[in-house]
């Protein structure tokens, strides 16, 4: 779209030249030093939730009777609880440990069930093409214009709230996007020599998709699943917080917020704060990552 | 234009169908009788109430009279409940308080959005543009539901300012949190998308055709640049929307406003399913309407789209 | 007095390594009514030094030296000053037709607004004289076609509307950039007939800008060759097409494929264009030139002046051609 001559004099590494494609993705990730941090930080993340409530002594529903009737003083946090208790003296250290596990065991699945969902329907419609590709995409467009989170909380509601409804709802309601991403690519993919002589040769439709246009798919399903795992996150927190997600004794960030937020005009603050700065950090942290990782694969498409 | 509007229409309506039909579905293969509570009913008296709310007849003359009630009537049945009010009844009462600070939170994220993300892409590199990002990065990971007890800490509980809950008649200090609480995440996207599609049209080769003609900033700024940048955001109003649609549950239940959201988690909650499934539609018509709105918008700004 | 007078312009870029020398020390100039070709390969400062010329340079170029547009020095203009200037006196056109108008406003839109903006015409008033001017440029049934959006144009037709658009203020000096280089060969021809035409009949002074020499050796009086942002030789076009006196401007003519000499060998110049962060000392074609000297790499050639020629090089003018 060039013609007026740039003047910002962009220079490119000669040395670069020889590297695979992931090798250099690698290094220019490693180079952008948020992104780095985020994946350490994510890391540090996942090792809490794993052992938080084994540090901490305590189980989830373990209930701590000396602080009972006063949380405010006795369940600050201290030696004993490192966060804190909970207004039922329970341990906020394992619980928010056991939060931020199943937000993002929610995050990673729902990630996974949207990706393969979508990868798979995006590249169907994309390979096939025509009618088959218009009704398919109609079908996206006709999908994403309703509010999900009724059609989700609709579900919830009438087949019974369950911790697999809630990952499989959400990875259902999450892959239009990622589908629509998809079926992009694979058009563009669909018109390379290897896929025509694939055609050519007559192999299976079924096998091409598998073997030629997916591995092709990787870099930018990867972005977009990491992009994706904090919305799934946020979705979550957002249903838990209504009290119409994960239920007790089992809880989420969200859950935590939402408990933590309704005590604090008692003053037990850290009962918000700490499951706060995990969301906070946590979603950063994927959010971070993923642009990384969008920079790092995909050079030319910055925001 | 009017044949781009007709098509459009034309997908509208059989989508918002497929909505009710779709909730009409999943209820009816919902598993257990609504009134299954607690205190299982009398066979008799059970079998009285499910011919009063129809659900004896046959498949296909539910769905039928179900959508012919709504789209005629605008009559979604009684509350399953809420026993002696009808769903209508109750949108009717919940829906305007929750359409006003709705509607003010779209003004508010869109129009400050707007006007940071411009602002900031014509200063790139200013402490402004800095200001600019940083803002909407940090409000990425502040959704209303985190939001919401934050400003209520601190306007409501340290400083006393505001009130942290209410409604009085859509008083203004009543409006305040609710509205800053909805707007702020989605004031960040459209602050980002705005600045990252200025910025585009402003190295676009036409602004410099403007510029080598002649005009001032001000001129291909406001004439020739605001007008494209816009297409991103508009194309991320219907987003928004639902955003905003969506999150409004969370802010009618923290602000206790007696808007549509707090009927409907108590509707899901107590499994009453002709109110949720009203809500339900009346969100999803309400954004595909919206949506086709949109649509309607960027064809008007953008020629090429129109035929 | 010239009409217009550029001397020893200089356009050095900031960049986040070293400055970029994209001009340096480059003079000409233009006569009222006349067709200057500014010839050169890509990067070798040309569009630069006449965005800088009108203030469009960007935010992170420093422009020194004089551009004298009428005995005014255009550098010291304020910017409202040059938007005036470039309303009204310096007009533009660019290479890429296709993206240079707005693709969002009509054209009646994009064209009246100059009108409307500096010469307080009222938009019917200005309307028709868009229609006349898309008349001048042979764009057919223009009262109608000024409804239009730019899409609905082509190219070529594209390229007309941008020069009605650049003519609407009756400018002393049109620069065009690379006019013709996006577009089908045929329709280049028109708008180099075009051109000329608008020549003849307002006396609008012309800035070709092109690396295409068939182009300038059709329509334009004088040249002027750039290489590495530098001046290598200028004069008549017939003079340094018949006898070139710089191995820069020799080189470029015999990589022109041409009908009366043997074909197989089309000759290229050797090397790549030249980087323009490296700042040279000496002659800036040296790493590529057959006829290099030592003193090449050390000194920049002084500007020799004869017979109304202009030539900046260390070698023998009688040695090089032959």
């Amino acid at each position: 779209m060039n013609l007026i001559q740039r003047t910002n004099f962009e220079f490119s590494a000669r040395d670069e030249d020889h590297r695979s494609l992931w090798q250099d993705a690698l290094i220019r990730f490693r180079r952008n030093r948020a992104a780095s941090a985020s994946v350490l930080v994510l890391a540090l993340i996942a090792i809490y939730s794993i052992f938080g409530p084994t540090l901490s002594g305590w189980t989830t529903e373990e209930i701590d009777w000396s602080v009972i009737g006063s949380v405010e003083t006795m369940g600050k946090p201290s030696g004993i609880h490192y966060f804190g208790t909970d207004e039922l003296g329970r341990d906020l250290f394992t619980r928010t440990a056991i939060g931020t596990r199943i937000s993002l065991i929610v995050g990673l699945i729902g990630a996974l069930i949207a990706v393969f969902v979508g990868t798979l329907y995006g590249a169907i419609a994309g390979y096939f093409g025509g009618k088959l590709d218009n009704v398919m995409m109609r079908f996206v467009d006709v999908a994403m214009s309703i509010p999900y989170m009724f059609v989700l909380i609709l579900m919830l509601v009438v087949f019974g709230r369950s911790i697999v409804l809630l990952f499989i709802g959400i990875g259902l309601v999450s892959w239009l996007d990622m589908a629509r991403i998809v079926r992009g690519q694979t058009l563009s993919i669909r018109t390379r020599e290897f896929v025509e002589n694939a055609v050519v040769s007559g192999v299976l439709p079924f096998f091409i998709i598998l073997r030629h246009i997916v591995p092709n798919l990787l870099g930018i399903v990867i972005v977009y699943a990491t992009l994706l795992v904090p919305n799934i996150i946020l979705y979550e927190s957002f249903i838990s917080f209504l009290g119409l997600g994960v239920q007790e004794p089992n809880t989420s960030l969200g859950a935590l917020i939402s408990s933590g937020s309704s005590q604090m005009q008692y003053g037990t603050l850290w009962q918000l704060a700490f499951p706060l700065f995990f969301f906070v950090i946590t979603l950063f942290g994927f959010f971070f990552a993923g642009d990384g990782m969008r920079d790092a694969l995909d050079p030319k498409d910055r925001l | 234009m009017a044949f781009y509007i007709t098509r459009r229409i034309l997908v509208a309506v059989p989508t918002i169908l497929a909505l009710i039909v779709f909730s009409f579905i999943i209820m009816y293969l919902a598993p257990g009788s609504p009134f299954a509570g607690e205190r299982p009913l009398p066979e008799a008296t059970l079998a009285n109430i499910e011919a009063l709310y129809g659900l004896n007849r046959p498949f296909y003359e539910q769905v039928f009279r179900y959508v012919w009630n709504i789209v005629v009537h605008f009559d979604f049945g009684p509350s399953l409940v809420y026993r002696d009010r009808s769903v209508s009844e109750i949108i009717a009462q919940g829906f305007p308080v929750t359409l006003t600070y709705g509607f003010l939170s779209f003004i508010v994220a869109v129009s400050v959005g707007v006007v940071l993300g411009v602002v900031a892409a014509l200063r790139q590199n200013s402490w402004l543009d800095y200001l600019a990002v940083g803002v909407s990065i940090g409000a990425q990971v502040l959704p209303n539901f985190v939001m919401a007890p934050i400003l209520v800490l601190t306007f409501t509980l340290w400083l006393g300012w505001l009130p942290g809950g209410g409604w009085q008649g859509g008083e203004l200090p009543y409006l305040i949190l609710p509205v800053i609480a909805l707007s702020t995440s989605f004031m960040a996207s459209i602050a980002r998308i705005t600045r990252s599609s200025m910025l585009e049209v402003l190295n676009a080769d036409f602004i410099f055709t403007v510029r080598a003609k002649g005009l001032p900033k001000r001129r291909w700024v406001l004439r020739h640049a605001l007008k494209p940048a816009m297409l991103p955001v508009i194309s991320y109003l219907g987003p928004t929307f639902v955003g905003l649609i969506t999150g409004s549950v969370v802010i009618d239940i923290y602000f206790s406003t007696g808007g549509i959201g707090q009927y409907f988690v108590n509707a899901a909650i107590n499994r009453d399913y002709s109110l949720i499934m009203g809500i339900t539609i009346l969100t999803g018509t309400l954004t595909v309407v919206f949506n086709l709105l949109v649509d309607i918008a960027y064809a008007w700004i953008d020629p090429r789209i129109r035929y | 007095m010239n009409l217009l007078d550029i001397r020893n312009l200089q356009v050095v870029f900031k960049t986040t390594t070293k400055p970029v020398h994209a001009v340096n020390g480059v003079s000409f100039h233009l006569d009222v009514g006349e067709i200057l070709g500014v010839v050169g390969e890509s990067g070798s400062g040309k569009s630069q030094m006449t965005f800088a010329m009108v203030g469009l340079h960007s935010k992170n170029a420093k422009v020194s030296g004089q551009a004298l547009f009428e005995g005014v020095d255009l550098l010291e203009l304020n910017e409202g000053e040059l938007e005036r200037i470039r309303a009204t006196q310096i007009a533009m056109i660019f290479q890429n037709p296709m993206t240079a108008l707005n693709p969002y406003l009509r054209i009646s839109d994009q064209m009246a607004e100059i009108l409307t903006f500096h010469q307080g015409m009222l938009k019917s008033q200005a309307l028709m004289h868009c229609i006349h001017m898309l008349d001048v440029v042979q764009i057919p049934d223009a009262k109608n076609r000024l409804r239009m959006y730019p899409h609905e144009f082509s190219g070529g037709m594209r390229q007309r509307v941008l020069i009605a658009m650049a003519l609407l203020c009756q400018p002393r000096i049109l620069i065009a950039d690379e006019p013709t280089t996006a577009l089908d060969v045929t329709v280049q021809a028109q708008i180099v007939e075009l051109l000329k035409n608008i020549r003849q009949e307002f006396g609008t002074a012309i800035i070709l800008i092109t690396h295409d020499l068939g182009l300038v050796a059709g329509m334009t009086d004088r040249i002027v060759v750039m290489y590495g942002g530098q001046v290598m030789e200028s004069g008549t076009t017939e003079s340094i097409f018949s006898s070139p006196e710089h191995p820069y401007t020799t080189a470029l003519l015999d990589a022109v494929p041409r009908l009366d000499r043997d074909s197989d060998s089309l000759s290229v110049i050797a090397g790549d264009p030249l980087d323009v962060r490296d700042r040279w000392k000496g002659c800036p074609f040296e790493p590529r030139c057959e006829y290099h000297l030592p003193m090449c790499l050390q000194t920049r050639p002084p500007i020799e002046t004869a017979n109304g020629r202009i030539r900046a090089c260390h070698v023998d003018r009688n040695l090089i051609g032959k």
